[in-house]
């Protein structure tokens, strides 16, 4: 390998952050994703948008390797996903379901779990930066001792976003982390995702046009297809495919 | 010794359960299909080990007690999978490993080091002393892995939480386990306190009637309630530990699904 192809191959490595090649998904009776090819840039901030059922929430579970690919390859850093360490990988990768799942006990129980975790364990983060993102969030400090059962679910999807963030994530996966939300607490995650974009990768699917005006690219799903990547965000094409997906939905 | 029970005292004893039968039909009950099946069931299976036992207490091989022993163990793995109604590969080998694993490690101590018997394979001993163990790991194995197949699908969406936050399967599954744990062994506990007071164990009683002297029986007791916590203890963990690698894959993902 000559000294060029060498230095293009780590540049390589450092655009892009996760790949997906030619990946299949398999469901229990149909295809979930057919052949779909995407290559996440570090740094940036991307959204998948598509009608429900299109594939979005499998496509997030590829990248953190909560499902494996029926045929096809997901790279991390350049390298096959599977030849790292799981819990490695995912606590690097976080990934941030649409349902917020909490464990039973206290919001600050719940913030402090993962970083018990060993993978995550020289990550640094306290309780102190605990209150920091729950307060960034619009979560009240008489928040922290409260038992996870009495939260709205506007809350629980907050305080599951302020979890993801203790493990200190370079690339954040959300699954419509804004679904469940008030305009008030909204424009809370809409300004921390902005931050977010500027610091980390994220991967958002979401249909809310104020994280399509913050995306870098946007890919449409549809029907476990590519349909296409707009670089440079189009609203008016974004709007216009969603109405034409919904409408074949409809039909 | 004991009091010989000849035919008739026998004939006495099983009209104890005509009783039953003119009970249940008075009141139109419904069991005495059951509960005949069983009674026969009862007699012919205990008459066949009663033969099986005369028989292997009187050659005494040391093959024939392990061959015995072995022959428990797959019984018993055979009821625990016609109990449970789980698909997990190889669940028939965990649940071999698991309750051979425990059971004869504590059967080796009882005899070896407790009892001291002399020669070890005494049938009389080991059959069973064997089958008490190996009938409460048994019981501990089933529980612990219905228990926690449960807690695995129930608590599916908390351990794929963990899971993408970075936890490895064994936190991600903590709660699971020791809730299995737990479970298995709960039973065992709840009947080592009622010891004595609630009920008089069954070996005991046995002993006793047998012309054993009471303290010295109950020595015995002491220690085989001791050996059957322990065997079950020991076998449940192994079993939690074989299921546990086996219900994750290798890239930590949760395999079992209903």
């Amino acid at each position: 390998m000559s000294n060029m192809e060498q230095h293009s191959v780590v540049h390589d490595h450092e655009s892009s952050v996760l790949e997906l090649r030619d990946v299949c998904l398999d469901g229990i009776d149909k295809r979930v994703l057919s052949s779909v090819s995407l290559r996440i840039d570090a740094q940036k901030m991307f959204l998948i948008a598509g009608p429900s059922g299109a594939g979005k929430t499998s496509l997030l579970r590829l990248l953190n390797l909560l499902t494996l690919p029926t045929s096809g390859e997901v790279l991390y850093r350049g390298v096959d996903a599977c030849t790292y360490d799981p819990p490695v990988l995912r606590s690097e990768v976080v990934m941030l379901t649409q349902e917020p799942v909490m464990f039973p006990g206290t919001v600050m129980e719940n913030l402090m779990i993962p970083v018990t975790y060993a993978s995550n364990r020289d990550k640094r983060t306290d309780t102190s930066d605990a209150e920091r993102f729950l307060a960034e969030l619009g979560l009240g400090r008489e928040l922290m001792k409260q038992d996870v059962s009495r939260l709205s679910g506007g809350e629980k999807q907050r305080v599951a976003l302020a979890r993801a963030l203790m493990v200190r994530p370079k690339v954040l996966l959300a699954d419509e982390p804004t679904s469940a939300l008030d305009p008030v607490s909204e424009d809370k995650v809409i300004s921390m995702f902005s931050r977010l974009s500027d610091e980390i990768t994220v991967v958002v699917a979401s249909h809310s046009l104020r994280l399509l005006r913050m995306a870098d690219r946007v890919i449409l799903l549809s029907n476990g297809e590519l349909v296409e990547t707009l670089d440079t965000i189009d609203e008016i094409r974004f709007r216009e495919f969603l109405h034409i997906e919904e409408k074949k939905k409809d039909g | 010794m004991a009091e010989n029970i000849g035919l008739a005292q026998m004939a006495i004893a099983y009209s104890l359960i005509l009783l039953v039968f003119v009970l249940a039909t008075a009141n139109r009950l419904k069991i005495n299909r059951d509960l005949a099946i069983a009674a026969l069931r009862m007699t012919l299976q205990l008459v066949a080990a009663g033969i099986l036992l005369r028989y292997v207490f009187r050659i005494n091989y040391w093959y024939t007690s392990l061959l015995l022993l072995f022959a428990m163990l797959f019984f018993a793995v055979h009821v625990v999978i016609g109990r449970l109604d789980l698909k997990i590969p190889r669940l028939t080998t965990i649940l071999f490993v698991s309750m051979a694993g425990g059971s004869l490690v504590v059967i080796a101590v009882f005899i070896f080091l407790v009892v001291g018997r002399q020669p070890w394979y005494d049938a009389q001993y080991v059959i069973p002393i064997g089958g008490m163990i190996i009938g409460n790991s048994m019981t501990a194995c089933a529980l612990a892995s219905e228990r926690f197949t449960n807690e695995m699908m129930t608590r599916r969406q908390l351990i794929e939480t963990s899971l993408a936050l970075g936890a490895n399967f064994k936190e991600a599954s903590v709660d699971a386990f020791r809730g299995a744990y737990r479970a298995a062994l709960l039973p065992t506990i709840a009947s080592m306190t009622g010891m004595g007071i609630v009920h008089l164990p069954g070996m005991m009683t046995g002993q006793i009637l047998s012309g054993v002297e009471p303290l010295l029986a109950v020595k015995y007791q002491i220690a085989i309630i001791l050996a059957i916590i322990g065997a079950a203890a020991l076998s449940c963990l192994l079993n939690l530990y074989l299921l546990r690698n086996t219900l994750f894959d290798r890239c930590h993902q949760v395999m079992y699904s209903s």
